[in-house]
């Protein structure tokens, strides 16, 4: 039985309706973005609205409540082979300063340094994303291991 | 506050692939400028801080400016010349937590601190509780980081890259943990102590930050829950409402946001005492990346070191001039008996003069040297702390993969002019 023409103009307007609603909705966050507020500065404009009502909050209790927001500012990676993994695995536990942060390592440290995420941590990485978070560290913060080797003695 | 890295991948997208040589300037470049208003860059502070060369300054709610390691979660170092005053400043005192997930909105007439476990009457009570009910004691120590100095460790090692600020003295005030242990009646056969924050492990599969003391020394007399710093609250950062302090004992133990301690019949069993925070089981914490250590043992009681803290970077020591060459000494406990000094490079050392012991002896203790370098150039400084146990700082290929309990005698480089 072929559904009749009013079923299909229905499931038609629907669709019409949730595509509509996701452009208008796209754009306003865009709209933002292309009017010269990055993303910080919307976040940040959230943040004050936050901080104000707190503002308010504070005055009615009389300070049982210590409250702070922290700033969080990420830094750029350069692209290349394993940036995209490297930044979406390592962000979900702690900022990407670890890796600014540090000297350079050779490769073998960056490697125990992964595996000391997964092992020892728990970070959710399979193994061949492990491969390829170390040679994208390789790559930006990596040494040569005759450096590394050469202790004091 | 979240940042979006994927609109970072988005306006980042066409670029091509860069050496590493502009990836070092981007990232620095990225650091310096400080997208957010609260990250300067140290070239508008100049004349407020001092900032190793290469540094980021950042500023969060509560704190001064502080070298910014990393800021989820927050590691913020004290800039040397703050150690020029014998006690920290609450606002430039250091940062270390573990995990994003910690405290940033407490509700003093909700929080409590859970005393349970092996005890006849477990314990909730309110910050107001603790003021009210319990005697209090203040005590002035050294809190110190188990990786304070790391990044001067060779071969270098990963991890938190301090240089020597992630400690700080101040002047703690509040209840003794025994006091509060006998409150609940602390049971017979009790072991261990465990102690435990408001911070949250980011996944559910990560172990949640807990310590452990045994019994003899949560019931020591030096022990305090804090709930006062320098004679004001704790800064959120620091561990609002309520710290352990744990005397001599590195700040791995000093346990931020306390709110849960845990009386046990057993030994404690937990990631961040059997996994986390090990030395090699020898006086020095001493390994060689050649041979580690099979032995360990979680970290425990501080090694003596000393530190100058003037001359610093920014002064001028003239020739043929008289310089009052300072620093501090510390040990875990024992106090300092003396502070040598060398100008030669460790040739000859003479006698400094130590400041009173007024503040106790789990302070900085303040050392004086009037120095008259004769000629201009370029002098390596060291000092040698002694303390009153007998332990002597060292010069020697001190080393360990986690970069812990630095303690060698520091070459200091200074230009006369």
């Amino acid at each position: 039985m072929a559904p009749s023409k009013q079923t299909l103009m229905l499931v038609v307007l629907v669709i019409t309706a949730a595509i509509v609603l996701w452009l208008v909705e796209r754009d306003t966050t865009s709209a933002n973005l292309e009017s010269g507020q990055s993303p910080v500065a919307v976040a940040q404009q959230q943040q004050q609205q936050q901080q104000q009502q707190q503002h308010l909050v504070d005055q009615h209790s009389e300070s049982t409540i210590h409250q702070i927001t922290l700033p969080h500012d990420e830094p750029e990676f350069p692209s290349g082979p394993g940036r995209e993994l490297f930044i979406s695995r390592c962000t979900v536990c702690h900022t990407l300063r670890y890796i600014t942060m540090q000297p350079d390592f050779p490769k073998k440290v960056w490697a125990k340094e992964v595996a000391k995420m997964i092992n020892t941590y728990g970070a959710h990485i399979s193994g061949e994303e492990a491969k390829q978070i170390t040679e994208y560290l390789s790559t930006i913060k990596g040494a040569a291991p005759a450096a590394h080797a050469s202790t004091k003695k | 506050m979240t940042f979006n890295s994927e609109n970072l991948n988005e306006r980042r997208a066409h670029s091509d692939f860069v050496s590493r040589r502009q990836f070092l300037h981007l990232v620095s470049a990225a650091t310096m400028s400080g997208i957010l208003s609260s990250c300067h860059s140290h070239e508008q502070k100049q004349g407020s801080i001092i900032l190793p060369p290469g540094q980021t300054v950042g500023r969060f709610p509560e704190k001064t400016e502080l070298i910014l390691l990393t800021d989820r979660p927050p590691q913020l170092e004290t800039p040397l010349h703050y150690f020029r005053d014998d006690l920290t400043p609450n606002d430039a005192f250091f940062v270390r937590w573990h995990y994003e997930g910690i405290p940033t909105y407490i509700d003093l007439s909700k929080f409590k601190l859970h005393v349970d476990g092996h005890v006849s009457k477990p314990l909730q009570l309110s910050v107001y509780d603790l003021k009210k009910q319990f005697e209090p004691t203040t005590i002035v120590a050294v809190n110190q980081c188990s990786g304070n100095s790391r990044s001067f460790f060779e071969p270098r090692v990963p991890g938190g890259q301090w240089r020597n600020g992630s400690m700080g003295n101040a002047r703690w005030t509040g209840v003794k943990l025994k006091d509060l242990l006998q409150h609940a009646g602390i049971k017979p056969g009790a072991v261990d102590v465990s102690v435990a924050g408001l911070d949250e492990a980011p996944l559910f599969n990560m172990h949640k930050f807990v310590k452990a003391l045994s019994v003899d020394h949560a019931m020591g007399d030096e022990v305090l829950v804090a709930y006062e710093m320098n004679g004001a609250p704790l800064p959120m950062l620091n561990g609002f409402p309520l710290r352990l302090v744990v005397p001599g004992w590195y700040a791995t133990y000093w346990v931020k946001s306390l709110a849960a301690i845990q009386v046990l019949p057993q030994k404690f069993q937990g990631f961040w005492m059997d996994k986390a925070y090990r030395i090699p089981k020898n006086e020095d914490a001493v390994e060689t990346p050649e041979n580690l250590a099979k032995d360990t043992v979680p970290i425990n009681k501080m090694n003596v070191r000393s530190l100058i803290v003037s001359p610093d970077v920014q002064d001028v020591v003239q020739a043929g001039k008289t310089f009052e060459v300072q620093g501090i000494a510390f040990d875990s406990g024992s106090g300092i008996s003396k502070v040598e000094f060398s100008a030669d490079g460790g040739k000859t050392w003479q006698t400094t003069t130590l400041d009173s012991d007024k503040l106790g002896n789990f302070s900085f203790r303040r050392f004086r040297m009037n120095w008259t370098p004769q000629n201009a150039g370029s002098y390596k400084l060291m000092t040698r702390a002694t303390s009153n146990d007998g332990k002597v700082q060292r010069s020697f290929d001190q080393w360990n993969k986690s970069g812990y309990m630095r303690n060698v005698i520091e070459e200091w480089g200074v230009n006369v002019v």
